[in-house]
């Protein structure tokens, strides 16, 4: 019988040899696979008739690195998921096992393409291709039938103390699946784990953390110490990934394109906010022996820290969307998705304030916030041709519309810095909030001597400073102005600048941020 | 009737300069204390505020990170005539008050600020965007122009 204390040591319960080997064996895999599978298992430990067994797995979604070169099969391939040896490796082992042995071979005709923070580079993200592989029960209900699912987790709480006033991305992964809903039901459970957040203690079993420990709240995933390790446990040896234990999941539509040789391809699109997290911890009262245990599934190792030189197709970047042909920008189709003619959110439908959402939504819909982004010119490399615009938002017995402020008075003035000379009294019947655009993305620095000379002229500085020779930075985000409107206006506002949507009132400041997106 | 004249003659002229005395006297301070009045602009809550954000808010964590401040919210004060008199009236002279908006200065730390608001028009009309600030350092020389 074989014990693993929960610092993962082993220790023997009874004198038996063939235990002894079976324990060398999984600890040895096992290491592999932490140790980034940079060597073959030890020699002493090699079965003296390999057989091939395959494992595949038989109730959840399994994770593994598509190698350098490697793509996914074609659909109706069948899963290749053997490993050769003469004992069942722990679930953690096999895949690792799989990819450092000679022997081992893995492919699937699915597969994601996903992004997940970076918890060792400095880029906020890491990029992995990586095979999946479903029950066997799921497949064979569905042939050769796949779909393809894009799912983004967002989270205003992980990998911070305090809430974030807009959600980060905390993986995105474009995904060819089994065409049925159990597969897609669990392909979003196993991505839902996250890598462990290395520098915190997990608290015991089962208990959740809704507020892993950062020391940093401001910027994308910067409190995340570089010298971090992901995946395999080390401090904390029984911690295995941070995992959403609860989140609100959207549907937000399903897409159909007809490909080029005349097959159509469906894609779904979801988007889930995570509301609670839990530490996984490793089950280790399953031994070594056996078929699936009923984890969770491993993660996939992590990149090579050197960018991807390793067998793993790895990468890194800024941004949640990994540049990949799996991940088709869904604008980009030949039927896409609404928003992608707007300039607001695509996450609107996970605004949890119902009249944000609703006024959001609507002015996404009319085609509103795309007009007046166009209108803003925020493209325009000449800053001084930019322009804030904005208007009243006005309650319809359909929803609402935006009515321009231009459009209910004369004398208003729309300048790259703002938009002077509104006149509340002439606000529409009906008007609940305002809404304006800032053409600029957050901290954009501002070298254009007519909108410089504008600041000037309009704080009396024209002879104390000369434009030419003064930069300035575009405030970030909604402004403590924009507060002070709203409260002697004594109405919500809405604000799009280059990156964000947001409410605010005078009273709580910002009460919602979303993510831009489709522009 | 020569003698009341006279009388009244003498009266006039001892008492006029005392009164002129007297009157200079009485307005002189009044006027000084005007003229500092107008260097540094009382503390309004908005404008704190936008101090207060600065120095805390996680939106203006890069920012404070280039410019190298690292000061707690609490040591935000606005400058006044009484304790500042002489920063008062240099950033006075430098960032002269605009006629739409308002302007008002702050310390904190070594630092300072220009915080610029617009003003309630008399027609009632508004302004909508930011009305701008500045971030100085202890030579009260400009490192910042936030638009």
């Amino acid at each position: 019988m074989l014990n693993l204390s929960p610092s993962g040591t082993a220790s023997f319960v009874g004198p038996s040899p063939h235990f002894f080997a079976i324990t060398v064996v999984l600890l040895s895999l096992f290491v592999a696979a932490c140790d980034q599978m940079t060597g073959p298992p030890a020699d002493s430990t090699e079965p003296s008739e390999p057989v091939a067994k395959e494992f595949l797995p038989d109730s959840t979604v399994r994770l593994a690195p598509i190698g350098s070169g490697g793509m996914l099969l074609e659909p109706g391939a069948t899963q290749q998921f053997s490993y050769t040896g003469t004992t069942t490796p722990k679930p953690e082992s096999r895949i690792a096992g799989a990819k450092s042995h000679p022997s081992g071979q893995m492919a699937s005709p699915y597969g994601c393409v996903m992004s997940t923070p970076n918890l060792q580079g400095k880029a906020a993200y890491r990029y992995e291709s990586v095979y999946a592989f479903f029950p066997e029960h799921v497949v064979k209900a569905t042939g050769a039938e796949t779909r393809k699912v894009v799912f983004q987790m967002n989270s205003r709480t992980a990998y911070s103390s305090t809430p974030r006033p807009v959600a980060h991305v905390l993986r995105r992964a474009t995904c060819r699946i089994p065409d049925t809903d159990t597969a897609e039901r669990l392909v979003r459970e196993r991505l839902g784990q996250f890598p462990r957040l290395p520098s915190a203690h997990p608290p015991s079993n089962g208990e959740t953390q809704s507020t892993p420990q950062s020391q940093e709240s401001s910027t994308v995933w910067s409190g995340v110490p570089d010298s971090s390790s992901v995946g395999c446990a080390s401090s904390s040896p029984n911690a295995k990934g941070l995992e959403c234990a609860e989140y609100t999941l959207t549907i937000d539509y399903c897409v159909t394109v007809e490909l080029n040789d005349g097959t159509e391809s469906t894609k779904c699109y979801y988007s889930a906010e995570c509301t609670t997290y839990e530490y996984v911890l490793e089950d280790d009262s399953q031994g070594g022996g056996g078929g699936d245990d009923g984890n969770t599934g491993s993660f996939p190792s992590g990149c090579n820290a050197d960018g991807g030189t390793s067998s793993q197709l790895c990468g890194e970047g800024g941004t949640a969307s990994p540049p990949s042909d799996l991940n088709v920008n869904p604008c980009d189709l030949n039927n896409p998705p609404d928003y992608c003619d707007e300039a607001g959110s695509c996450f609107d439908k996970t605004i949890t304030n119902e009249n944000d959402r609703a006024i959001i939504l609507a002015l996404e819909t009319k085609g509103a916030l795309n007009s007046l982004w166009k209108k803003s010119n925020a493209d325009a490399a000449d800053q001084s041709k930019r322009e804030e615009r904005g208007g009243w938002i006005v309650s319809t017995d359909d929803g609402y519309k935006l009515v321009e402020f231009g459009e209910v008075q004369s004398g208003v003035e729309y300048t790259p810095i703002g938009i002077r000379n509104v006149s509340p009294g002439a606000r529409p019947s009906g008007t609940v909030a305002t809404f304006h655009t800032q053409p600029f993305e957050p901290d954009e620095i501002i070298t254009d001597t007519e909108v410089i000379q504008q600041f000037l002229d309009e704080n009396n500085l024209n002879n104390k400073y000369d434009a030419e020779s003064v930069t300035a930075t575009y405030p970030s985000e909604v402004t403590e102005e924009d507060f002070a409107t709203s409260n002697s206006l004594d109405m919500k506002g809405y604000v799009i600048d280059g990156s964000s949507v947001y409410s605010y009132n005078d009273v709580n400041g910002v009460d919602t941020a979303v993510s831009r997106c489709g522009y | 009737m020569a003698y009341k004249i006279r009388l009244y003659s003498t009266i006039v002229k001892t008492t006029f300069p005392i009164f002129l005395i007297g009157l200079a006297l009485l307005f002189y301070p009044t006027a000084a204390t005007a003229q500092n009045g107008d260097d540094c602009p009382s503390e309004n809550e908005s404008s704190l505020s936008q101090v207060q954000s600065f120095l805390v808010d996680s939106a203006w964590a890069d920012d404070r990170q280039e410019l190298g401040i690292s000061v707690s919210v609490d040591q935000a004060r606005v400058l006044n005539d009484s304790q500042d008199p002489t920063v008062c009236q240099s950033l006075s002279n430098k960032f002269p008050d605009p006629d739409e908006k308002t302007r008002s200065f702050y310390k904190a730390g070594s630092y300072y600020f220009v915080i610029y608001e617009w003003k309630t028009q008399p027609d009632g009309d508004v302004n909508i965007g930011s009305s701008g600030f500045i971030v100085l350092d202890e030579n009260l020389e400009a490192i910042r122009f936030y638009i």
